[in-house]
């Protein structure tokens, strides 16, 4: 990363662990900005066209309770 | 004083015919427990008095006349992110309340000991079964018995190593994106998968909960399918398991491969530029033993495999963030460094990113079971290397051979198909369909008993 690239991805890093109420040390901040790109790019990997209206793999029952729908009851 | 069964059936049929009882070998297990504990270190915990009680118990069955199955009368190991009555359970953190474990057993530890099977002990893992080995947390750091300056993988590391020294004849891990097939190949042993929904999560402490599973672990194939025998089935505590029935799971071994149809899938799992060549050429040559052994080789490509890595990381770190969240400020310094580094990354996932990787996974999982339909089973290895001095694993960086199963949650059988150079176990899978586990029991035990990898023992268990 060039110097302004870091300084774009701890900028970023710093605004999700304070939305996320998060503290780091340093030198854990210092390993997130240096993922960064990495996690963008890994992320950005989902992005794929087949799947833009494909149906979510998660399933939510209007039974109440999930066993009962589990075994049809 | 008596000689040891090597496998759990050996076992049974010793306790059945009065050459061993239940007590004598439990006395023992717990003997070579305690022994390897300074150079091996595979348990966290062991239960002698839990143990001695119900090994009494299964002679007192046996005695009776009741025979409860294979497994009555046979030490077996747990995982420590897997609650038991007679334990405490740790998740090898300090950050785990100690309340949480206190509940009757989990209910794959329930159906072991109502199959007359003996709970010997909790064993090592990485913490949260997440992370690496680190040794200022103040557990045990188990060692790989083929080279005890080796790893044996993680994250059941404990049970994989108990198994593999012959301290237990079987023992349960959890996987959620390869923490069985990953140590049973390092190990050299056989470590199962289950399907998804094949064996009940209830008292697990989660990783992901839509990845994570419970399995055997065991020294042979035969073995893991009678473990997962007594495991299997829905559980109305765990809505996550499926109301399928139960097959009899050594119900196709026949030991023959004859028109078995195994799928090679070449691009990616033998080509990365990472895999051992080593390693390659191992699984390579079990696939031409079991093809010379009557099993037709298929070549195949899966499709989006980039694509299903990333939709698998954005789900567990997702989920496991989201489970860990409310601990991560206040508790930060009782976790491991490298644990809780790698569980903040879960909070760089929106949940845009979730809602999408599940998408991956429903267009991968339909073009991955279209890409397999024509194949009986799979076979690709089970990681790039043998076990390495320390815990190596980037996320970013490392082919994973074991996450796309996980993702679609297929079982995947881990096992021992040779050794390094250097005397190191190298281990394949066997990838069967969602819920077809009769089929890869049948292909691994047949492969097993073409070859006696499994039949080896590490030096570190010959000493005990």
């Amino acid at each position: 990363m060039t110097a302004d690239e870091w300084e774009r991805a701890a900028t970023a890093v710093d605004a999700v662990l304070e939305r996320s109420g998060l503290s780091v040390t340093e030198e854990e901040r210092a390993s997130l900005v240096d993922l960064y790109p990495q996690i963008l790019a890994l992320l950005q990997r989902l992005r794929l066209p087949e799947a833009r209206y494909a149906e979510p793999a998660v399933l939510f029952s209007a039974a109440s309770s999930p066993v009962e729908s589990a075994t049809g009851g | 004083m008596v000689d040891l069964p090597e496998t759990i059936a050996e076992a049974a049929a010793w306790l059945r015919s009065g050459r061993i009882t239940s007590l004598e070998l439990t006395t023992r297990q717990l003997a070579r427990c305690h022994a390897a504990q300074e150079r091996i270190a595979a348990f966290i915990t062991i239960c002698d008095t839990a143990a001695l009680e119900d090994a009494r118990k299964a002679d007192a069955d046996f005695a009776r006349g009741v025979d409860r199955g294979p497994l009555q009368g046979i030490p077996f190991a747990v995982k420590d992110n897997i609650a038991t009555a007679d334990a405490p359970t740790t998740a090898n953190s300090k950050v785990l309340n100690p309340n949480w474990g206190r509940r009757p057993d989990a209910t794959a530890v329930r159906k072991l000991r109502e199959a007359g099977a003996v709970f010997a002990g909790k064993t090592g893992l990485y913490e949260f079964a997440l992370g690496s080995p680190d040794p200022t947390m103040g557990f045990p750091i188990t060692r790989n018995p083929w080279n005890l300056d080796r790893i044996p993988g993680g994250s059941s590391s404990g049970t994989a190593a108990a198994v593999a020294a012959g301290l237990v004849l079987g023992g349960l891990g959890t996987d959620t994106g390869g923490s069985i097939r990953v140590p049973a190949g390092y190990c050299g042993i056989a470590g199962l998968r289950p399907t998804y929904g094949r064996v009940s999560q209830d008292g697990c402490v989660p990783v992901a909960h839509s990845l994570d599973t419970v399995g055997p672990l065991t020294r042979t194939v035969r073995d893991c399918a009678l473990m997962l025998q007594a495991i299997a089935g829905h559980d109305p505590a765990d809505p996550s398991t499926a109301g399928v029935p139960v097959p009899d799971m050594t119900a196709r071994m026949d030991g023959s491969l004859a028109g078995v149809r195994i799928g090679l899938p070449r691009d990616y799992f033998f080509t990365v530029q990472a895999l051992d060549p080593e390693v390659k050429a191992a699984v390579l040559t079990a696939v031409e033993q079991m093809a010379a052994a009557g099993a037709e080789i298929v070549e195949l490509t899966l499709p989006h495999l980039a694509e299903a890595y990333a939709a698998w990381w954005a789900i567990t770190f997702a989920e496991k963030f989201a489970y860990h969240e409310p601990d991560l400020e206040s508790r930060r310094d009782s976790y491991a460094k490298a644990t809780h580094q790698g569980i903040v990354t879960g909070a760089f996932i929106t949940a845009g990113d979730y809602i999408q990787a599940q998408r991956v996974r429903t267009v991968v999982r339909a073009e991955v079971a279209a890409a397999v339909a024509s194949v009986d089973v799979l076979v690709v290895p089970c990681t790039i290397g043998v076990a390495p001095e320390s815990e190596d694993w980037n996320h970013f960086t490392t082919p994973s051979f074991t996450s796309l199963w996980s993702l679609l949650g297929y079982p995947a059988l881990g096992l021992g198909c040779g050794f390094s150079s250097g005397g190191l176990p190298i281990g394949m899978q066997i990838v069967g369909k969602p819920f077809d586990e009769p089929t890869v029991f049948k292909v691994g035990d047949a492969y097993q008993q073409i070859s006696d990898w499994h039949t080896r023992r590490p030096p570190a268990a010959q000493e005990l």
